[in-house]
């Protein structure tokens, strides 16, 4: 199986900066339904900047990113950060449930727990998220992945995703990003493991400053 | 960059043309910000309690520290019901979209293109209720602790109710501007209050007239003009400093 041609997103002469700071120029990258992109880097590179950049939280201002061939972004990427948008007031059901609805998806009791029983949650529906430990709480926010599709996001940018994951739920994450990249989605991400179903690689010390 | 074929299982390749996968823009509708804001608002009592109490430290104490005579009380009453309302009102506004921004929130509305205003303005509402919605119910207490009479007293409730939506929108704007900056807090109350005194001296003067048997209803109909204007047009200002808060 090959990835497909047609580029759904490009990247092309991109400057990746941070405030006045550019971190990187010319960069490079066409990502097409099906790719897996491992991002690397060493620390400081602009591994998150460029992923904030292509999420639309900072600009570009140098460089053309285009999305299925046109400018402006037409889709929903889904984004995991390192702050992960889960509200510690909220129960584990509600926060999951929000991060659902952000795009569209009005999830059923039995959506919730399927998506919590795969993130290793089940029975946390009505837990406090301010109980959880970083890890749980982590999952909460990867619990989503379980539920989307590229028909509804077919773009996920994905920042350090494996980040006090045990063995078992990385496993498990890689399954379903190749299922998601089988469905015809795209994926960006960044870690410091080793990605082993990435069939894309963009090292960004190629275009350091 | 370098490209590897994807290995997986026994799970075939979809044949999908990358255009059927283009994903019409799906919101979250009103409802579900509304709710999602009701609860963390109502899971979130201490928040919205502190500045509630401090209202009422405020107009509890004041009457003790200047004493008991009617004549005096009945003077400062208005004016000090109104400081305690726009202090507890500036005590809260950290909260309004700092936690948001620290734990991730208002990334993923950014990045989902979840209506901003929507959600600022959905906030707002809330946090008001829960602020000077009930500061103005508690204003009544002016009667027994400052001697007001009950038109008096009703009044100045009218007059907490059209004019902290602007005071809350002031707050709201100062607090966006100076979100992504260390130690922001300080400075909400110093860009907030220049533009925050003229509706406090408007709401007291209001409530002067009406005790003097004058008519104030022009100066309350003012302020919730003012209120108004800035409930409609304000939203759109704080999403777009929002936006900004990922640069510095």
């Amino acid at each position: 199986m090959t990835v497909l041609d047609t580029p759904l997103l490009a990247l092309e002469e991109l400057t990746v900066q941070r405030g006045e700071i550019p971190l990187c120029e010319g960069v490079a990258l066409q990502l097409s339904a099906g790719s897996i992109c491992h991002l690397i880097g060493a620390n400081g590179t602009g591994k998150t900047t460029l992923l904030m950049q292509l999420a639309g939280l900072l600009p570009v201002l140098s460089g053309e990113v285009t999305y299925q061939g046109q400018s402006c972004l037409p889709i929903q990427p889904l984004y995991v950060s390192h702050q992960l948008g889960i509200h510690p007031n909220l129960t584990v059901a509600q926060n999951l449930t929000f991060l659902l609805n952000l795009y569209g998806i009005t999830p059923s009791a039995t959506d919730i727990d399927h998506a919590l029983t795969w993130v290793g949650l089940q029975g946390f529906e009505t837990i406090s998220s301010s109980h959880l430990s970083a890890g749980q709480t982590r999952r909460i926010t990867l619990a989503r992945l379980y539920l989307l599709t590229p028909d509804v996001t077919p773009l996920w940018l994905l920042d350090e995703p494996f980040t006090a994951l045990d063995v078992d739920m990385v496993a498990r994450m890689e399954e379903r990003l190749c299922e998601f990249a089988q469905a015809g989605g795209s994926i960006l991400m960044t870690s410091h493991q080793a990605v082993g179903v990435a069939n894309q690689v963009l090292d960004l010390s190629d275009y350091m400053v | 960059m370098t490209d590897r074929p994807i290995q997986v299982g026994s799970v075939a390749a979809m044949n999908k043309s990358p255009n059927a996968i283009v994903a019409a823009p799906r919101s979250i509708g009103f409802m579900q910000l509304w709710r999602r804001e009701w609860q963390v608002k109502q899971q979130g009592a201490v928040q919205w309690l502190y500045p509630l109490v401090l209202f009422l430290v405020i107009i509890t104490l004041f009457p003790l520290a200047v004493g008991s005579e009617p004549a005096l009380l009945q003077r400062l009453g208005v004016s000090a019901v109104w400081i305690a309302a726009l202090l507890s009102l500036v005590m809260g506004v950290d909260g309004l979209f700092k936690p948001a921004l620290d734990n991730g929130t208002l990334a993923q509305l950014v990045v989902a293109k979840a209506s901003l205003p929507l959600w600022v303005l959905i906030r707002l509402v809330i946090h008001w209720i829960f602020s000077s919605g009930i500061v103005a119910a508690l204003s009544l207490l002016a009667v027994p602790l400052f001697q007001l009479s009950w038109f008096e007293a009703w009044i100045l409730m009218a007059s907490i109710v059209t004019g902290s939506p602007m005071l809350l929108m002031l707050s709201a704007i100062a607090s966006s501007l100076t979100l992504s900056l260390k130690n922001g807090a300080v400075l909400v109350p110093l860009i907030a209050l220049p533009m925050q005194l003229p509706v406090l001296i408007f709401a007291t003067g209001a409530v002067d007239l009406f005790a003097s048997g004058l008519n104030g209803l022009p100066i309350l109909a003012l302020l919730l003009a003012g209120s108004i204007v800035s409930v409609l047009v304000m939203p759109w200002v704080i999403a777009t400093t929002l936006k900004m808060s990922w640069l510095n």
